[in-house]
């Protein structure tokens, strides 16, 4: 039972502080983000683990953080509410060429990375090439160039 | 889910193999629910309401886990029926006592020795009773760990699974 509590504690904790901290640190990833991962993983992999290291507590931690993850993809096909509070919703950065700086600045979006997403989704050269630019819910930049 | 025939989209869909994947998914998905189920019980040890149990013989008592993983502590607590003054020695079962490597008794025993059969642990005299030896303890073995317990000349056994 231990190791299913432990699961889920840091399950609940790793999902808080990732939607506390907002699409951008995991959309478009630095080296650096990177590296940042790794350490969380390092330190959560501590916490799950404890002192116990056997195949057992193992398998259970797999099995549990699996099964929340499945069962809360169900809860959030259900309930649209859910599906919001855990992932968000998306959001216009560029419409029909006008740029929604306040949205921009509040996501913590600025030209450069919606240029970079119009570069590699499209090669646009310029910003007002882009007809909409939509901050999705995966945290990526998507263009509808004009 | 029916095939759709699509000249365009050059796209390796299998809607037979697709219709097999899904079913597979869905009872995978329940064997693991039954599985963490099983966790939270304490099927795999670590504390749930079967994790645990309890044999009495004589006022002597073993509380144990029935269920416990390979090199992860555990603890035995054994509540010895002792009178004050008297002096104890609790001998655990050759078998069980080569299975397991112990990490530590409390309180410390007096002396230790050991027989073909037995490992004997001798303690001062109570001055309480009823008195509680705690032996910590971690499997070295994966399977069945059939212990018994002597303590002045009252035995219990009880059995574990260690899981790997």
């Amino acid at each position: 039972m231990e190791s299913v509590l432990r699961g889920l504690a840091v399950y609940a904790f790793l999902m808080l502080v990732f939607r506390i901290s907002g699409k951008r640190s995991l959309g478009e990833i630095t080296t650096f983000d990177f590296v940042v991962l790794l350490i969380v993983a390092e330190t959560t992999q501590q916490a799950l683990l404890g002192e116990d290291y056997s195949l057992t507590n193992a398998f259970i931690l797999i099995a549990t953080l699996m099964s929340a993850d499945i069962l809360l993809s169900m809860w959030k096909r259900r309930h649209p509410l859910v599906d919001k509070i855990l992932d968000g919703v998306p959001l216009i950065l560029i419409e029909n060429g006008r740029l929604l700086s306040d949205r921009m600045k509040r996501s913590r979006v600025n030209e450069d990375d919606i240029l970079t997403a119009a570069r590699e989704l499209h090669g646009l050269e310029r910003l007002d090439q882009v007809k909409f630019a939509v901050l999705e819910r995966s945290g990526g930049i998507s263009i509808v160039p004009k | 889910m029916s095939p759709t025939k699509s000249h365009r989209l050059e796209v390796g869909e299998d809607p037979v193999f697709q219709e097999f994947s899904w079913k597979a998914q869905r009872i995978g998905f329940i064997v693991m629910l039954l599985f963490v189920a099983a966790a939270v019980l304490g099927l795999f040890g670590a504390g749930g309401p079967l994790a645990e149990s309890v044999v009495r013989a004589d006022g002597l008592e073993v509380n144990y886990e029935r269920f416990v993983r390979f090199d992860t502590g555990t603890t035995i607590e054994i509540s010895l029926p002792t009178k004050a003054g008297d002096s104890i020695s609790v001998e655990i079962g050759r078998s069980f006592a080569d299975a397991v490597r112990i990490d530590r008794i409390v309180p410390p025993p007096h002396s230790i020795s050991a027989n073909p059969k037995s490992h004997v642990y001798a303690f001062a005299p109570a001055s309480d009773s009823p008195s509680i030896v705690t032996i910590a303890y971690a499997p070295s073995r994966v399977g069945q760990l059939d212990g018994a317990i002597r303590v002045n000349g009252h035995t219990v056994s009880f059995r574990q699974f260690a899981y790997p």
